[in-house]
């Protein structure tokens, strides 16, 4: 692949390079901000992780499959559990396994003459980010999503530092077996076959400084309304109808509406918009309907409104209005 | 180089003075992105690309752009709109380098960067940027005779003694992994140990993973004399909940001293017998005290330290992990209660060295010298 330092992110939805091996081919409906372009360029320039910050449901995640999908790379997600361990992201040993083959290799034989056993490679799985660094060393980049890291211990980000500075490790139960993305160069001269690591944290947990220097911080900010209709119009793959136009108004009323506990975002806009539009081919609602309503009788505010503090001031407003 | 170094270091230089973690490498990391093309097309995407390698946070983001504000967006003005020179003696800018020496050394300065970075700032762009930029020339004329009506410019961020990450980094230190949970990791070990025991493998041994076991009761002082303090007091807490002690954590309030009763709630409602409390969270876990300790009253209350005497020695029936943390400076506490106090606990102040000595006390360390109840 000569055009790999070429590549580059433009947030259009259409992928003109050509397939590396196991690209993720799933488009993705995504509309980033101009500087969340640049951003994920100037990563992808530096291979440096990418970490993004921003409200519940604003596309941190979507984002690594967009770009994945606009570069033709292939996608590793690893989606970070409060027991996860920085080591599960680049293998597991099924030690137990082993001595279970073991065991019935020496006791199951008949000649008397234990079977010979398996290499330990046969126990070896990799981890996403080990998948990653595996790719790379063959020269394939590709694109790692660690979501939610605040989630994890937070030993996590810390014992990754090594791992995400030198994009190599080695496998302690096989002895001999290591990987490494930088084949002993530096940086720079395997940049264009490294993996861009965009990590998403809801701030949890403050994450440690020495995790903080190595990444690139980016905060997405909720859309505006303009851009709202464009984030519409490319997931529904149409024109905005005035159905559309009139959820964009109103969902933006709610929004300011009060000082929410957890405001409606992205996701549960997308959600709620859906239903209103499997509705309105049913024949249940307009937007004139729609923009009738009071603000608290909305239909369906059980997607936007999500706990039972938010949903009692509603309810006391409604009985406020009559 | 030298120009944009001259350009960018003072932004640098500010964020990293108030504890925004960036290293040299960062720095270099930002010319060489910037001398590889990044960032150069008009003065928003060069902002955004210093930006986004310079912060790390929502709150350095803020940081940031007052910066940036401050120290480079006056230099990218002149640059566009070469007819302001002659003005700029007048203009508001924060910066505090004096204007006339600006004005001569960054036109030359600033013609070069632009011929070397095609920097295209546009007069639309920037005036949207800088507030505080006058209008048009016949505007500024006007500002020159009435002085009075220049606009001005306040930023009002909280300054701390101790930045929040600081405080959640040194909290990481108080730690106690147990292992606890699912059985799901191999025993390696003790798997061999029974395979040697009994001579055949039966079956093998799993243990749980090791997490973080530490248990933290807070006490806080609220209201009269610890009023001023509650931002502190607040950002302390948030970094005791973030900090990673996976949330076994809980907080009591009390006014002045804890005598007979803990409230749950911080506007002190809800109150708890102290005895029900400790008997229930105390035991042998780390219990830190939040309160000024009347250093903040400055003056001798001998009923007060009593009280304080009487709580710490059944506190130490509970426990031994316990520490004081005082907002107040310790030169402060003298010939107040708060120095009597300090003789019977280990008491510090408030910033990053007092807080690290309290926690190392809440993981074990003894006691300094001389403080303790029956010293």
């Amino acid at each position: 692949m000569a055009d790999l330092a070429k590549r580059q992110y433009r947030g259009d939805g259409k992928c003109p390079y050509e397939l590396l091996p196991e690209a993720w081919t799933e488009p993705e409906p995504y509309r980033a901000a101009k500087s969340l372009i640049e951003a994920v360029n100037v990563a992808l320039y530096l291979r440096r992780p990418l970490l993004l910050e921003g409200e519940p449901g604003c596309g941190k995640t979507r984002l690594a499959y967009a770009v994945a999908y606009e570069l033709g790379y292939p996608l590793h997600a690893c989606y970070i559990r409060s027991t996860s361990r920085a080591q599960d992201l680049l293998y597991d040993y099924d030690a137990l396994s082993r001595l279970y083959d073991i065991q019935e290799r020496s006791s199951g034989s008949t000649q008397g003459k234990p079977l010979p056993t398996l290499p330990r490679q046969n126990y070896l799985t990799l981890g996403e980010l080990g998948k990653a660094i595996e790719q790379s060393q063959n020269d394939i980049p590709s694109i790692v999503l660690i979501d939610e890291i605040d989630k994890a211990d937070i030993d996590f980000p810390n014992d990754l530092l090594l791992e995400l500075d030198r994009l190599q490790f080695s496998v302690k139960e096989v002895p001999g077996c290591s990987f490494d993305a930088l084949w002993g160069k530096k940086r720079e001269e395997r940049r264009h076959f490294l993996p861009l690591i965009i990590i998403t944290s809801n701030r949890e947990k403050e994450l440690p400084k020495p995790f903080l220097r190595r990444c690139l911080f980016y905060y997405i900010e909720f859309p505006d309304q303009s851009t709202l209709k464009e984030i519409v119009k490319s997931h529904f793959q149409a024109e905005i109808t005035p159905l559309f136009e009139t959820a964009i108004k109103r969902f933006w009323e709610l929004r300011s509406l009060r000082n929410w506990r957890k405001i409606p975002g992205t996701s549960e806009f997308l959600d709620w918009v859906t239903i209103l539009e499997r509705d309105e081919r049913a024949k249940k609602i307009s937007d004139k309907t729609l923009a009738s309503k009071l603000i608290t009788n909305l239909p369906h505010l059980e997607t936007l409104v999500k706990t039972q503090p938010d949903r009692d001031v509603l309810a006391k407003l409604r009985t406020q209005n009559g | 180089m030298a120009k944009l170094d001259s350009l960018l270091f003072p932004v640098f230089d500010a964020l990293r003075k108030q504890g925004v973690p960036l290293g040299v490498s960062d720095y270099l990391l930002a010319v060489k992105t910037i001398r590889s093309g990044f960032g150069l097309e008009d003065a928003a995407r060069f902002k955004e690309l210093c930006r986004l390698l310079w912060t790390k946070s929502k709150e350095d983001q803020e940081l940031f752009d007052i910066a940036f504000a401050e120290l480079i967006e006056p230099e990218l003005q002149i640059v566009s709109t070469p007819e302001l020179v002659t003005t700029t003696p007048i203009n508001t800018s924060p910066s505090e380098t004096p204007p006339s020496t600006i004005s001569s050394e960054s036109t030359l300065k600033n013609s070069k960067f632009q011929s070397q970075s095609q920097l295209e700032s546009k007069t639309e762009t920037l005036d949207e940027q800088v507030p505080f930029r006058p209008k048009s020339s016949r505007q500024l004329f006007s500002f020159k005779l009435d002085r009075v009506e220049q606009p001005r410019h306040y930023y009002f961020t909280m300054r701390l003694p101790i930045s929040q990450r600081e405080m959640a980094g040194i909290w990481r230190h108080l730690r106690h992994p147990q292992r606890t949970g699912v059985l799901e990791d191999l025993d390696v070990e003790g798997t061999i140990d029974s395979i040697c025991r009994t001579g055949i493998f039966i079956r093998p041994r799993l243990q749980a993973r090791r997490r973080n076991q530490a248990k933290l009761v807070v006490l806080i002082d609220q209201q009269g004399s610890m009023a001023p303090f509650t931002p502190l007091v607040n950002a302390l807490i948030e970094s005791i909940e973030r900090g990673g002690l996976l949330g076994k954590v809980s907080l009591y309030y009390f006014h002045d001293c804890p005598e007979g009763f803990l409230y749950e709630h911080p506007s002190l409602t809800s109150p708890l017998s102290l005895e029900v409390v400790l008997n229930s969270q105390a035991k042998n876990n780390s219990v830190l005290i939040i309160s000024d300790a009347g250093a903040a009253c400055g003056y001798y209350d001998g009923t007060r330290l009593a009280d304080t005497k009487a709580f710490i020695k059944t506190l130490g029936t509970y426990t031994y992990l316990y520490a004081w943390l005082n907002p107040m400076p310790p030169n402060r506490w003298l010939a107040t209660t708060a120095e009597d106090i300090a003789t019977i606990v280990p008491m510090f102040y408030l910033d990053k060295e007092g807080l690290n000595d309290a926690v190392n006390i809440l993981r074990g360390h003894p006691f300094p010298s001389e403080v303790g109840i029956y010293e």
